[in-house]
């Protein structure tokens, strides 16, 4: 919700819901619905779940909330989107020690970039991976300032850095990148 | 046959975007606002 041309208001949770402006200076959710009577529409009987005890159901939500003016701060809408819909995950091989060795991605294997990037590694087979590289700066939330949000990022450095902090530093390997479509083809 | 193939819409043509160029190929690439670039890496050790 924006007003006074720079001012913005994002409220977002964690589940789909429907949400409205009754009045002014208010907004509704509607996290869980419950009718306690039919409503003569097509649902024929009324939608009211409970449990055991006769307590309707208890849903709990998590939200987020930003206040801020759009030409002084960055808005967090899609990073609370991805932070909700792809939390940090991390898979390890049953018996392995990579919880308890030494971090197996540095931040210095990640060269500088000026902008909000997505890094998404997908491995492909033996020495081989894709890597998925996003712009998350979303254009919705300003007028067109495509030119000042477009970075550049040093991919070729940071696919033989993914190399070497594998490889006990070394960096004695021909790679190869080719660019690929979206699904891989 | 190909005459009477309906024309959607979705066969107009390329998207009118412009992509911004890499300043190098497959090495350091340019990501405007919402655009997503999948790359596949391959490694194969040195021959000693």
């Amino acid at each position: 919700m924006r007003s006074l041309e720079y001012m913005q208001v994002t409220l977002m949770n964690d589940r789909s819901q429907g949400a409205s402006v009754l009045a002014d200076g208010s907004i509704e959710f509607m996290i869980n619905r419950r009718l306690l009577f039919a409503d003569s529409g097509a649902q024929d009987e009324p939608l009211n779940e409970v449990d055991e005890n006769g307590f309707p159901v208890q849903v709990n939500t998590r939200f987020h909330m930003q206040y801020f003016e759009t030409i002084a701060r960055k808005s967090l809408q899609r990073k609370v989107q991805r932070m909700i819909d792809e939390p940090l995950q991390l898979f390890v091989a049953s018996g392995s020690d990579a919880l308890h060795a030494a971090s197996p991605s540095p931040a210095w294997s990640v060269p500088g970039f000026d902008g909000e990037l997505k890094l998404h590694l997908m491995p492909e087979g033996k020495n081989a991976i894709l890597i998925r590289a996003e712009n998350l700066y979303d254009l919705f939330d300003d007028n067109d300032r495509t030119e000042e949000h477009t970075f550049t990022f040093e991919l070729g450095k940071y696919a033989m850095n993914l190399y070497s902090v594998n490889n006990g530093g070394s960096t004695d390997v021909d790679m190869k990148i080719t660019e690929r479509s979206l699904s891989n083809n | 046959m190909m005459q009477n193939k309906f024309a959607w819409k979705t066969v107009a043509g390329p998207t009118p975007a412009t992509y911004p160029e890499d300043p190098e190929v497959n090495s350091l690439i340019s990501l405007q606002p919402q655009r997503i670039r999948l790359f596949r890496v391959t490694y194969e050790a040195k021959a000693s």
